[in-house]
């Protein structure tokens, strides 16, 4: 099943190595990604296609990129 | 010859560099101690930690210096501090980083970085330390602009000791250090859009698991790191004792429940009690507070708690859920919880059955060691007795991973919070004797006992020279069975007694190592020498290594095999 995630991050170089780090270490595979910068806010979004049927394993995914101090918020959008 | 040059290619505002901004907006959080080593792309940042009379730990080693910081984390619930050179410096951390992390320990690193002109060109003592720590880290940054110094250190401290603690690494251009940076009139705030530590504890979570609490014949309560990191321990025996609720403690959680106190069950978990696993497995609702449910107290999952509700309180929301589907998620700090939870209660329910059932159990299964290989060996479990005799309950513990690890968990009486270090989640060896360094500094009243293996004393001795140097009075037991006797014990029961490469063929001296380095040391091998070398040891002022030769066969009992329930332990 695809899964739709939608995070909105502060631009800081180092957000982007964070999530991709994190989506290996899920074992998640990432059918599509872009990063856009937000018009004067210092923010960015970022939506992400994740190709998985494990639910437990995108909540938990979701969990995590929340807990990183750049990802002001992250939700499910599917 | 004296080599006297300016400091290097520039002349210099002698107070008025970015490394002293950085020094002035470290002390500004408090700092008493950091931990560290110099190198190259840090010579501006010790060069003002010179000007500012900062008390700095010289370790041996990196990895030396992070786990003093952790072991000062750990005990005196301040961040620890660490410095260390770009490159080399900066990698050897990383074992250090991404334990602070698995244990949540509040540790703030700065990595020196090459000049900002030749980042990414391979120079010299370059690392990508931003990338290499991302995994390793609660966060990290890199300081691009001078100006920016005292509130990204000010962050750091705050994301670090906040919310769910853990290590958060500053990486410092070595430019921007020796930049003069303009006056700064304001004082650091903090602005972190994303970064979310929770608020009040919901007042329907608490009154769900009161409602389940009152309901309940036999509930457990499981205390973890967090009680201790959340200050929590008052509030759990009071909680505890007024429900006559028993208490099971993660290996981190020790302390946070007096062990003496009859509601404490032991540890729970792949080497725990008997009467704490089946305390899990046979409860109608498993209270846990600030841990994990890391696999190593679980077993297997799918026969973990097989009749129970399960409430989990944890200030991380990540947690919730993760291994365990729980019933009552409480997110929030351990204390507040327990405080709110207590006032929702009502008065206890007579709970007396369970508690008997529980202490049967203990009657027929206590933790028991074999002793009959005669008076000519030391049985470790013993050894670790009569340690935490000679220690008193005010002592301070730190220790290695394994076997050692495991027997000091099971024999020795923590009766206070903070007063244990030791590698839970990630494992490492090499930890204790560092950590014990900096749980020395933190604590320099207290007795300090750092329980060691000699596979992984070996890895971080080289921290002998400052116990030596600022006469620290840590004593140091190396257990040593002449092997890694955890791999071992693996071996002998999984791997057909196929002992691979887990058992030394030599050795060093560890008499003579420690006396080479001026520190008293004596060698014991029999039961009769346990007492007067450690009476001896614990009367001497400054530091002193037992290397006691304990016997090479012995295991960790009881035990769940891996793959199993908690209620299939052998070696009762």
């Amino acid at each position: 099943m695809k899964r739709n995630i939608i995070a909105i991050v502060t631009t800081n170089s180092g957000v982007l190595g964070r999530i991709g780090n994190l989506l290996s270490r899920a074992q998640l595979d990432v059918d599509g990604l872009t990063m856009q910068k937000l018009p004067g806010k210092g923010m960015s979004d970022i939506s992400m296609l994740i190709d998985t049927d494990d639910a437990h394993k995108v909540d938990h995914f979701i969990k995590q990129m929340d807990r990183f101090v750049d990802v002001i918020s992250v939700a499910d959008m599917t | 010859m004296t080599l006297i040059t300016k400091a290097e290619d520039e002349p210099m505002s002698a107070c008025n560099t970015g490394a002293d901004l950085l020094v002035q907006s470290i002390l500004r959080e408090g700092t008493d101690v950091v931990f560290g080593y110099p190198g190259g792309a840090v010579l501006p940042l010790y060069d003002a930690l010179y000007r500012q009379k900062v008390r700095h730990i010289l370790t041996r080693h990196e990895q030396g210096a992070i786990h003093a910081a952790e072991g000062y984390a750990r005990i005196s619930g301040k961040p620890g501090i660490v410095i260390a050179t770009s490159g080399p410096g900066a990698t050897n951390l990383v074992t250090g980083l991404m334990d602070a992390y698995t244990d949540s320990l509040p540790v703030v690193v700065f990595t020196g970085q090459v000049t900002r002109a030749v980042i990414n060109t391979d120079a010299f003592q370059e690392a990508d330390v931003i990338g290499i720590t991302a995994s390793a880290t609660k966060h990290n940054f890199q300081v691009r602009d001078v100006q920016d110094l005292p509130q990204m250190v000010h962050e750091a401290f705050y994301i670090a000791a906040t919310g769910r603690p853990g290590p958060v690494l500053v990486d410092l251009p070595k430019d921007i250090c020796k930049a003069q940076p303009d006056p700064q009139a304001e004082e650091p705030a903090i602005h972190l859009r994303g970064y979310h530590i929770p608020g009040e504890v919901s007042e329907a979570q608490i009154r769900n698991l009161a409602g389940a609490i009152e309901k309940s014949v036999r509930p457990v309560l499981l205390a973890g790191a967090g009680v201790q990191h959340a200050m929590a321990s008052e509030r759990l025996r009071a909680f505890a004792q007024s429900q006559q609720i028993p208490v099971v403690s993660t290996l981190l959680g020790l302390g946070s429940f007096p062990a003496s106190h009859p509601l404490f069950l032991g540890m729970g978990g792949m080497h725990g009690t008997y009467t704490a696993n089946m305390a899990i497995s046979e409860c109608d609702l498993l209270i846990n507070v600030g841990s994990r449910f890391d696999d190593r107290l679980t077993g297997n999952l799918t026969r973990f708690a097989p009749g129970a509700k399960i409430a989990h309180i944890d200030i991380d929301p990540s947690e919730i859920g993760k291994n365990v589907p729980v019933d009552y998620p409480v997110v929030g700090d351990a204390n507040a919880a327990l405080g709110k939870l207590e006032k929702a209660m009502i008065p206890c329910k007579d709970r007396r059955d369970w508690l008997a059932r529980l202490s049967a159990y203990t009657r027929k299964h206590p933790q028991h060691y074999d002793d009959t290989a005669g008076d000519e060996t030391i049985p470790p479990q013993l050894l670790i007795e009569r340690i935490c005799h000679y220690a008193g309950p005010d002592a301070i513990v730190t220790t290695d991973v394994g076997q050692h690890q495991m027997w000091a968990a099971q024999y020795y009486r923590f009766e206070r919070p903070n007063h244990l270090a030791s590698s839970g989640g990630l494992g490492t060896m090499g930890f204790g004797f560092p950590a014990a360094i900096g749980a020395q500094v933190a604590e320099p009243g207290k007795q300090v006992i750092a329980i060691v293996g000699d596979g992984g004393f070996q890895m971080t001795l080289e921290e002998l020279a400052v116990v030596r140097e600022l006469n620290l009075p840590v004593k140091i037991i190396i257990l040593n069975n002449h092997a890694l006797g955890m791999v071992r014990q693996w071996q002998e029961a999984f791997y057909g007694q196929r002992y691979s490469h887990s058992r030394s063929s030599f050795q060093p001296d560890f008499v003579r190592l420690a006396e080479s380095y001026g520190i008293d040391g004596r060698r014991i091998g029999k039961k009769a020498d346990i007492d007067p070398a450690l009476d001896a040891a614990m009367q001497t002022p400054g530091p002193v290594l037992i290397d006691c030769h304990v016997r090479q066969m012995a295991n960790v009992y009881p035990m769940v095999p891996p793959g199993k329930g908690l209620q299939e332990m052998t070696g009762v």
